[in-house]
């Protein structure tokens, strides 16, 4: 079967070489959310010029008429002939000059993709430039696939450019601030690490998707320290850590109580606070319950796509006494999903891994006609007869015990009135 | 330098080669970095959702490029052309490979030894308009599978050249006029690209295509395999798109090699000064159509593909169903247009829906979705062009507004 090419058990999967090699990118739907320039227009008052060859930039131009941020993204087409001579430079500092002296943005991310990374194309001279001649500050980045695996992401490169707005601010250390980095969906703040904070008098909370202004992104800088909940953040919280003292927490979007538990543990010692989450616990615990029931006896796939590992979310599902059936996942492993990979080899030695770019997956659905729920838009995919769960990060964010009770209860509301995974993707827009 | 801010920019040349070949069972491998492919069938292939592998990326990474890895590349597309049973492979190139040289013929050539499947390259890049990696895409499926008549063979039946889903959209707005070339009493015998209803092979009537004894083009990408054709087997051809009443009877005149019948005009148009924005065939059929049929004084054309080929027929060419107007401009460049369709005499505008971001003053706006500017942003949008459909469709926009 094709199928068994693209799959391991995860008895078997104890390192990233055991993970099934795709022989050519299979385009499974397994990259949603944070390109690379929603991510630069996180930061407030910028605005993200593109210049690259006119198919690279059609991708980018998708997303930003999908997602509606047009707005403040421009694209500069640049011929590969031009690149390739150097030709490009004058041009495209011209090109950012002209869209500067229309917009009143104080940033200009300047992102330029594969080609001028390949051609090592020298920028320096034209951001000097620019940022003489606009009085704006110009910063550059990549939107460059070429370099997957070998550095930091594009998307974390461009969070963790960030940085440059921090590091001359003086800190005067807060007590009773925290920064809480990696969050798109902003948390709200009636949810329950907001409330569980504020009770114990960490009373500024300060997320980059609710900043205002780069003067309120600026004072970040004397926050107590950083809670990272997604791991795209943990460049920026490295460099706030290192290069400003400000200490950092990781917290990833977990759906498990037992590793909810964890982090509020770590939490609590990171701000050196009694953080008091047992009444969330409890409630979350009373809520659950019978959400938990009506997923008795159903089989389960979690994809990649979610907001959150698909292994801690696997984890979570098999604690709650439920059936996990699969796992479809790229071959990326984030450092701290080897120790949930472990506990599942333990606790599920069955379940099947399979690698979601895989060509041999595409178009297979009937291996998996089986499947009752499938979480993330890309193991609905494959799940065909499932309901679909998106848990996207472009849905609610929420942290905490409200977040597995979330994911439950989105369980139950798909099993009650179905949406598509056609429409989860071309509706809704949850997979680019 | 083109600057693009409300609009996307056009699709480029790999997207028409997986547009072309998309429905003939092959492995396409764009070869460049991940995304790629990935984004040809997210946002601009409506025949991959839960489709089989068809359009593929290398995944190429910086070690690959700085070290070659040809070898493990054409390994890894074997390798998947095998498993999968896929019927031929074609390479198409990206900016990447443009840039740095890589050797895709050579690659076809290996490839082709090791898989004993057809293989062809399509050289592309990153910046051509999509019609000229479809028209490469076709003439390199017509190399790899096109066989020549018998010398005597008599000669049936129309090919359509150019159909692809970039340019005319779903397959459901073409079918008016598949339909009304067999009600005209002439067999279809290929449609680029689409296989035949029916066969097993889906490069059947590819191969049967020489035995046309015309080829019908819609769309810009059709009209080098049309001169190839007429080249290589002596195949005439006509270039046009059949939209509204005016345009089927003309088209149908233009298959018969009769005259067409006398034009007449509606007697009080629903605008004065109408812009059409698209591919150059049917935005010549929609400006016809719009003549004729509904009376409109000035319509001017702006092509955003090159459209010399359409006014520079070559020696096959029995006929072309448009003529360069004094105002029609060809260029995709989103100032340019913005300027042209924020004219004070323009009172209409038939264009992809993107476009309506452009206007900055009211005007009669009848949606025409151009999937290779939109793509799944319009592609389930209910509209038409071809034949009495087409008139129907604007008629409806037309009259809602003089409502």
């Amino acid at each position: 079967m094709h199928v068994e090419n693209a799959c391991v058990s995860i008895k078997n999967l104890s390192s990233r070489e055991d993970f099934p090699f795709a022989p050519l990118e299979g385009v499974g739907p397994n990259l949603a959310g944070w390109g690379v320039i929603e991510t630069c227009l996180l930061l407030p008052e910028s605005l993200c010029v593109m210049a690259g060859p006119s198919a690279c930039l059609r991708h980018s131009a998708f997303m930003a008429h999908a997602r509606g941020f047009t707005d403040r993204f421009h694209m500069l087409c640049v011929p590969e002939l031009d690149m390739t001579l150097g030709n490009h430079l004058a041009e495209v500092e011209r090109g950012v000059r002209d869209i500067a002296a229309r917009r009143p943005e104080k940033v200009i991310f300047l992102i330029v993709g594969c080609p001028d990374y390949i051609l090592g194309t020298d920028f320096t001279g034209v951001i000097h430039r620019l940022e003489q001649s606009t009085g704006r500050r110009i910063i550059l980045g990549a939107m460059a696939p070429i370099t997957i695996g070998l550095k930091d992401s594009p998307f974390t490169s461009a969070y963790t450019a960030f940085f440059g707005f921090l590091q001359h601010e003086k800190r005067h250390v807060d007590p009773d601030a925290v920064n809480i980095l990696g969050t798109f969906m902003p948390l709200s703040e009636s949810g329950e690490l907001y409330q569980v904070l504020r009770n114990a008098g960490v009373v500024r909370i300060r997320q980059i998707p609710l900043c205002r202004d780069l003067t309120e992104f600026a004072r970040m800088a004397d926050a107590r320290a950083s809670l990272v909940l997604h791991p795209l953040a943990n460049g920026l919280a490295g460099r706030m850590e290192k290069e400003m003292d400000i200490p950092q927490c990781f917290t990833p979007t977990s759906y498990g109580f037992s590793a909810i538990d964890g982090e509020y543990a770590k939490m609590n010692a990171a701000l050196d606070r009694e953080l008091d989450a047992s009444p969330w616990r409890k409630a979350a615990e009373a809520a659950a319950a019978p959400l938990v029931e009506r997923l008795r006896g159903k089989s389960l796939a979690v994809g990649c796509s979610i907001n959150g590992s698909p292994y801690e979310l696997a984890l979570a599902l098999l604690e709650f006494g439920l059936d996990v059936r699969a796992i479809f996942a790229r071959g990326t492993f984030k450092p701290y999903e080897w120790d949930l990979i472990g506990r599942l080899r333990e606790q599920a030695p069955g379940v099947r891994v399979y690698n979601v770019s895989h060509p041999n997956l595409c178009g297979e659905t009937e291996a998996f006609d089986d499947i009752d729920v499938a979480y993330g838009v890309d193991a609905g995919l494959f799940c065909a007869r499932a309901a679909n769960v998106p848990l996207s990060r472009y849905q609610e964010q929420k942290h905490g015990y409200e977040n597995a009770v979330w994911m439950l209860e989105r369980t139950c509301e798909a099993l009650d009135h179905p949406v598509s995974n056609h429409d989860w993707i071309y509706t809704h827009n949850f997979l680019i | 330098m083109k600057e693009f801010h409300k609009l996307l920019p056009l699709a480029t040349g790999y997207f028409g080669v997986s547009s072309a070949l998309y429905a003939f069972d092959g492995l396409i491998v764009v070869y460049g970095p991940a995304g790629g492919a990935w984004h040809i069938n997210i946002e601009d292939e409506p025949r991959w959702y839960r489709g089989p592998a068809t359009v593929v990326g290398a995944g190429l990474r910086e070690m690959d490029v700085i070290l070659g890895n040809e070898g493990k590349f054409i390994e890894n597309i074997a390798r998947v052309a095998t498993q999968l049973e896929r019927r031929f492979v074609a390479l198409a190139g990206t900016p990447i490979s443009e840039i740095i040289g890589t050797d895709l013929r050579g690659f076809s050539r290996t490839l082709e030894a090791q898989t004993n499947k057809p293989v062809f390259m399509v050289p592309t890049a990153g910046s051509e308009p999509y019609p000229e990696g479809a028209a490469k895409a076709f003439l390199a499926l017509a190399g790899k599978f096109m066989r020549a008549p018998a010398a005597n063979a008599p000669r049936r039946g129309v090919n359509v050249l150019g159909a692809i889903h970039l340019s005319c959209g779903r397959e459901e707005h073409m079918q008016p006029v598949l339909d009304a070339i067999e009600a005209a009493g002439l067999p279809l015998v290929a449609v680029f690209s689409a296989p035949r209803p029916g066969e097993e092979d889906p490069l059947a009537a590819i191969r049967r295509a020489p035995e046309a004894e015309l080829n019908v083009v819609v769309s810009t990408s059709g009209i080098p395999l049309a001169e190839f054709m007429r080249a290589a087997y002596g195949t005439p051809y006509v270039v046009g798109m059949p939209v509204g009443l005016r345009g089927r009877d003309e088209f149908l005149a233009l298959l018969r090699r009769e005259n067409a019948p006398t034009q007449t005009m509606a007697a009080r148009p629903a605008c004065r000064h109408a812009v059409v924005v698209g591919e150059p065939v049917l935005s010549h059929g929609i400006r016809r159509c719009l003549r004729a049929d509904f009376g409109v004084p000035r319509i001017d054309v702006v092509s955003v593909l090159p459209d010399e080929a359409l006014f520079a027929p070559g020696k096959g060419c029995l006929g072309v169903m448009a003529e360069r107007g004094a105002h029609d401009i060809s260029t995709d460049d989103e100032a340019a247009i913005a300027a042209l369709l924020n004219d004070p005499d323009v009172d209409c505008v038939v264009a992809d829906p993107c476009y309506a971001a452009l206007l900055e003053r009211k005007s009669l706006f009848v949606p025409m979705p151009h999937i290779a500017m939109s793509a799944r942003l319009n592609w389930d949008m209910p509209y038409e062009y071809a034949l009495e459909k087409g008139h129907e469709y604007l008629a409806a926009k037309l009259h809602a507004a003089r409502a």
